[in-house]
This record gives C-alpha cells, structure tokens and sequence, in this order.
C-alpha cells in the first residue's frame, strides 16, 4: 500500500516537474541542460536549468573575495529553474533570500517551501527533497540569491545570476601621478587622453584609471598592451579586475603600477568585460574603451646600445656553455631512467608471476567451503558464499597490481567469511578513520598470505577460541597494515616449508624495486601466546 | 513490470528465473529467448519493460540484438561471465550489469533502479550511446556518460582535463571551465579511463595524459597541465606516472 502510495506521489512530482520546464534547452544528444552552480567550497548544493530562449549559459565563475560565491552568466533566457537539494529532516533550517537587480527583495529570509522532486528510498539520494526556490522570469534581470543552514547563518552561498546585455564599460578619466617633494609635497597629477605623451621617471608613481560604476564590476577587466618604439612588437598584459572605491563617489578605480610603464613606446589601456575565462578575450576589439597614450623615455632602464650588444654576447656564451652542460646531463640522466625503467618492468613482470603461484591455495580451500554448505541443503548461504568466492577469484584474474583498501577489505572479509564455515573462529578487520580507504591504493593482497597462515595453523587448531585482528592504521605518511593471531606461533628464524614465507618476502623485495620511494617493511613476531605480523608501507600515504 | 531473460543457456535463464521469483516478486517474467532471432520476435510480442541480456548469444551479441530493435522503449540489465571489453563500453555508458554468478544483493538493487526508470518514463538514450560506442571501432570511445541527478551528460573523452575524487564523489574538470560532479568513486573511472591515457597520479587525480605540460621536481614531483592545474604526484604512483610519461611525450 505505502509502495502504491508512493510511486503515485512519484507520479505526480514528476509530471510537476515536467509541467513546469516545458522550454528545457536540449543539448546536441537531445539532454537537458542541467547545471550545478554552487561554489566547490560551499555545503549547500544549487541548480540550474535554463529555458531554449537562453543563448548561452556560462556557470562556475568565482565572485572575488567571496569563496561561497559563484555567478551564472545566461543570455537571452526567459524563465529558469533553480533548485537545491537538502535532507529532508533538515529542511527547517535552511534560509534564503533573493534580490532582483540589487534593489528589490523578493524573497526575504524566508524558508524553503516549493518541493520540486522527492528521492525515494532506491534513488541515489534517499531521504533527500530537491526544493524549487521559486525564481521563475529572469528576463534582463540580474538575480542574487542568497542561502545558508542554521546554525551557521554566517556561511552564505551566494549565487548570482546575470541575465542581462553586458555593456561596454565607460572611463571616466585617466592620469599619471608622480611624487614630487617640492610645492606642498603632495602627489601630482597629470591627465591622460587619448593621444598625450608623458616622460616616466623615478618620481612616477603609476597611471590612475576610473570607470562609471555599474551592477556588476568585476566582470570588467583592465589589460594593457605596449608597442615598442620600432613598431615590431607588441606585449600584452591582462591586469585585473579587482577594482577599487573612490571614498566620495564610490565610483570604480584602479592604479596601475609604474612598473608596468617602463619601456618607450605606445602605451594602451583597454578595459572589456570578461566573462569566465581568458578565452572570452574576443570582445576585445578596436573600438573597446580604451586609453591610448606615448611614453617618450624611461630611464629605469636605460641602457646605451653599445652595453646591449656586450651583454648579448656574453649572454651568448654563456648559454651556449649551459646549453652543452644540460644537455650531458640531461642525456646522462636520461640513459639512468632508462636502466631504472627496465628494473622496474623485470620487476613487474616477476610480480605477476609470484600473484598468479598464489592462486591455488585460495581457489580449492574456497571451493571446498561451498561444496560443504551444498551437500548441507544451505542453498542461501551457498549462494552468499559463491558470490564471495567469485568476486575472490575475479581479484585474482584481474591484472591491476594496486587495489584499493576498501575493496581490499572487501577481500580479506570475503575469505574470512568463508573459512569461517569450516573453523568457527572470531575476526575483526579494522580500518583507522583516519586513512581515506576509499580511494587510497596498496599492492593487491599483500596480508593475504598471512591471513591464510594464521587461519590454516592457529584457527584450525583453537576453532572457537581462535581470533584473529586485522588492523589498517596510519602514522604520518607511513601505512600499517597487521595481523595478529592468539595461535601458538612458530619459529620466526626457521625458514619453515609450507608457510610461503619466503615467496613473500621475495615479493616485497620485488615490490620496493619497483616502489623505490616508499619501502615495504616486513616484521614477524611470533610466540607461544601468538604472531603477529606488520607490513609497513613508508611514505605510502 | 514486464521482463524477458536473454542468455544462451537454458540453465543459466532456469538460475535468474528462480532468483527473480524468489527476490524481485514485483517482476513479471513473461517469457525467455535463448537466440537474437527468438528474442527480436518475442520483444515485439511482449513489449518488455524490461530485458536481462546475456552480453554473449552464441555467435552475436547481446548488443547485436540491441542493435536491430527499431525502438528501445525497455530498461536493459546486462549480465556477464567475464567479458572485459563488453563491461568497459557498459561502463562508459553508466549502464547496469551483472556478473555470473549472479549476487543476489546486486540483483536486488540492479532491478530496483530499473524500476526507477521504467515508472519515471525516462527514455533510454543510454543504449543508442552504448551501441554508438561499439560501431564506433573497437578502439577507444570518444564520449563517456556522467550520470547526474535527474538526467545523464555525454561528455567527450579528450574534453576531460582531469577528475579529483571527494570521498565517493568524482568531479570533472573539462576544457570548457565546466565541473561535473558524479556520484561514483574515482576509482570506478579510473578502471576505465587508465586503459585510454589517463594517469591515476595520486589517490585523489587522475589526470588526462593529453593535457600534460610539463613534470614539475618541487615537492616531490607534480604534473602541471596546460590549464595551468598543478596537480600532486604521489610517491607509490611515481614510477608509473614517469613510465606513462616517457612513453607518451618521447
């Protein structure tokens, strides 16, 4: 009944939803656009979709000094859809807000109230609400939509969303300032237009520029490209974007060191939108803003031609000399990797080959585990079982030599479960919280071998009273892999047959040739009250 | 929810039928086909929700059956002994698959998810990409399919700069500036993506060979990408990064 009840609220939501995109923008395989806009750094997840009217959507621009904040760049869209998913038990404590055109509150503080699509318990997000914050029109508006969860009402994820025509910026005025200790020992200034030519001396301080403010000034960058003297090449610098603000007017400024000024020649200063990235440089054009001005001399770095040619030559030289010393080393080094490189794959390959000798011990101790709960009428637990054994035997097929620690558990968990149908002894696998097993890599099966010791001589023997201790812990860099048995132990220095010891260690020998910054360390300690073996893994993590 | 089993061999169509009943009664097993002959004619027939399809049918394939369907209005769970070129075009597709012998909890979830999709109506266009895939030369795929939360992103292989795990989250760093943020663990990508140039240099990147500038010393070694990324290079992943380097940059 609660399933009927539910796939008809599913329904229902769905074609909800569906009634309320009916102008979704398909990209080139016929999909939604769908996009994520929330800051990477933020706990609050966003999205967005936009209507077909949109002609070009650019999300994932950063807001300056705002790490909580990004802005959607959208062009000609109509109607969107923005959206945040939260837990469904925490959704009192979320708040937000929205201003329209940086005037105009429309939504105030105010709790989420619009479900958009309910994730039910088979979905990816079970127990989750993805709410519609209900921003409908954004025809040439400028949105700002602010959201946070209680507590942390200082935490604001700020999105931005910039639906209008980005108009070309307006300079205001332009000037080059210099620090000259006579008059009244203030600054002065002189004004640039278009066309002036200045001298640059030690007193310039730099060149003043301000543009009419607007609702979104970061979105305008300055870039200043020089033409040297001769006509023959042209440098680009991008500046910045990080305007500043005029403390009587509030009107957008920014200085521009003189450093930037000290070679002769054309000077010109050209302030454009840039949305997103550098590729956007093409709104560039003849006709942007700009400011375009000569400097005559600059004696910061004078230097007679005479004195260019010297140091020419000697540079000559003595690149030339550096140019032959790299290049043996470099050849020297090179013939070093090379020797290395070929150890390292004989090393390999010797792996595989010691990987596959340790097949057999693993695939019939298995086998026999299920043939007994089949010949016992225990088809479940049969199957459990053969599942476990296949994903074994699949491990061992599979060529990678590095496995990730969770799957690795998986493994050690698999086997134990199943040589626990024959002795019924205690296990425990612990994995320290602080290690990320999840995506962490180690060689694959390396405790294995000890863990089949421990079982085929100590829990055979005590069965019940048997217990065996997986540890996977972390010590700065280094990785601790253990096992430890309450087994009656055996004589660490003897190289006892039918232990695979050896085989073992010939295996972590070939492993640090080809690990060679992060030795393998191999210590067993055996008593009468237990062994306890400890891989270490140096500078692993 | 209507369902057809596919699979060359009457006991292993007997296995899943007798799994099914036991663990999915929601699913209404009409029929069976052991050839891509027979199955063509009883999809017409039946018009399945859903199909459990057996990657190998003797000579053809499960995805040369796919392939003459005019319409692919059914959800499809592949299922597989051990076919690794078959699994990795599946994978590049986000599509669902089974391993013989069968799991029951996998099972289980694989048929729920299906269910998902069969009572939200979404059209399948995960199978037209898989068989593109496939047509597309056995060689490397060109676009991968990111499962997102309500629809699914095709994205082109050599757009993908780079993927950085966050706990069992991957996100996409693609040429276009966009980030995507899947919902399965890098090392899910990283099986299928080092085969095709990508290096897994650190337990958290994985990093597209072709985007590779330089290798840089400074802290024990890090790649910087023509985006200007610096990206670390962790020690037990060295030798291989410097291995995969050399091939491909000399």
């Amino acid at each position: 009944m609660k399933t009927l009840f539910n796939i008809i609220a599913f329904c229902l939501l769905s074609s909800l939803c569906l009634a309320q995109k009916p102008h979704q923008i398909l990209d080139k395989d016929g999909v939604p656009v769908h996009y994520s806009v929330n800051s990477l750094n933020s706990k609050v997840s966003l999205f967005l979709e936009a209507d077909k009217f949109a002609t070009s959507i650019k999300p994932f621009n950063l807001i300056p000094n705002d790490p909580l904040g990004t802005i959607v760049y959208l062009e000609n869209a109509q109607k969107i859809l923005v959206t945040t998913r939260v837990r469904k038990d925490s959704l009192k404590y979320y708040r937000y807000s929205i201003v329209e055109n940086d005037t105009n509150m429309v939504v105030n503080n105010a709790l989420l109230t619009k479900v958009n699509f309910v994730w039910n318990n088979r979905s990816s997000w079970p127990g989750y609400l993805t709410m519609d914050l209900g921003i409908s029109d954004v025809a040439n508006k400028k949105l700002t939509v602010k959201i946070y969860r209680l507590p942390d009402a200082s935490q604001v994820t700020t999105l931005i969303i910039y639906n209008k025509p980005i108009e070309p910026a307006k300079i205001l005025d332009a000037s080059v300032f210099s620090e000259r200790k006579s008059k009244n020992g203030k600054s002065t200034s002189i004004a640039l237009k278009n066309g002036s030519a200045i001298n640059v001396d030690e007193k310039t301080k730099g060149v003043f520029i301000s543009m009419k403010k607007t609702d979104l000034d970061f979105v305008y960058h300055l870039n200043l490209i020089h033409t040297n003297v001769e006509g023959d090449n042209i440098t680009f610098n991008m500046l910045s974007n990080q305007w500043k603000y005029d403390s009587s007017d509030g009107r957008p400024y920014f200085v521009i060191d003189v450093n930037y000024f000290n070679k002769p020649g054309e000077y010109k200063i050209v302030v454009v939108p840039q949305l997103g990235s550098t590729a956007e440089l093409s709104r560039m054009d003849e006709n942007s803003p700009n400011i375009t001005f000569k400097v005559l001399s600059a004696p910061r770095v004078y230097l007679t031609k005479d004195l260019i040619r010297v140091g020419l030559w000697l540079v000559l030289m003595v690149g030339s000399v550096a140019t032959i010393i790299i290049f043996v080393i470099r050849k020297r080094s090179q013939n070093r990797l090379k020797v290395a490189h070929k150890k390292t794959e004989t090393a390999k390959a010797e792996l595989d080959h010691i990987r596959s000798q340790l097949n057999p011990h693993f695939v019939f101790n298995s086998l026999s585990g299920i043939q007994n709960l089949m010949n016992q009428n225990e088809t479940e637990k049969a199957n459990a079982y053969l599942s476990k054994f296949a994903r074994l035997t699949r491990s061992i097929l599979n060529e990678e030599d590095l496995i990730s620690i969770q799957d690795e558990h998986t493994l050690l968990d698999d086997y134990l479960a199943m040589e626990c149908l024959r002795f019924k002894f205690n296990y425990e696998i612990k994995i320290n919280e602080a290690i990320n097993f999840l995506n962490t890599e180690i060689p694959t099966m390396l405790l294995q071998p000890f863990v089949e010791n421990a079982v085929k001589h100590s829990m055979s023997i005590l069965q019940d009273k048997g217990s065996l201790l997986i540890e996977f812990k972390s010590d700065h860099k280094n990785l601790i892999l253990s096992v430890q048995d309450n087994g009656k132990g055996f004589d660490v220095a003897k190289n006892a047959p039918g232990l695979g010891l050896s085989l073992c260690r010939k295996r972590i020998d070939l492993l640090n040739q080809v690990y060679n910054e992060c030795p393998i360390l191999l210590t067993i300690d055996s008593g009468t009250s237990g062994t306890s073996v400890i891989i270490i893994l140096k500078n692993w993590l | 929810m209507k369902a057809l089993i596919i699979d060359d061999e009457q006991s292993n169509i007997e296995n899943i039928k007798t799994l099914i009943k036991l663990y999915c009664p929601r699913v209404n097993l009409v029929d069976s086909a052991t050839s891509v002959e027979s199955a063509t004619e009883l999809i017409a027939l039946h018009q399945p929700d859903l199909l459990f399809l057996d990657i190998r049918l003797g000579e053809q394939s499960g995805f040369d059956l796919l392939r003459i369907l005019p319409n692919k209005d059914f959800e499809v769970i592949f299922i597989t002994a051990f076919d690794k070129y078959g699994i990795e075009a599946i994978k590049f597709a986000a599509l669902d698959y089974l391993l013989k012998p069968v799991d029951i909890p996998e099972l289980v979830l694989a048929v729920n998810k299906a269910e998902d999709k069969v009572i939200a109506k979404q059209k399948n266009q995960q199978l037209n990409f898989l068989l593109n895939h496939i047509k597309n030369g056995e060689t490397t795929p060109t676009k991968i399919a990111l499962p997102q939360l309500h629809e699914i992103r095709y994205v082109l292989v050599n757009d993908i700069i780079r993927c950085e795990a966050d706990n069992s989250y991957t996100l996409f760093y693609l040429a276009n500036k966009d980030k995507i943020m899947v919902s399965r663990s890098i090392k899910e990508y990283s099986e299928i993506l080092k085969p095709i140039g990508f290096l897994r240099t650190h337990q958290s990147h994985l990093v597209n060979v072709i985007f590779v500038k330089s290798w840089i010393k400074e802290d024990g070694g890090s790649l910087l990408l023509n985006n200007g990324d610096k990206i670390p290079v962790s020690k037990p992943n060295k030798t291989a990064v410097q291995l995969a380097l050399n091939r491909d940059l000399h």
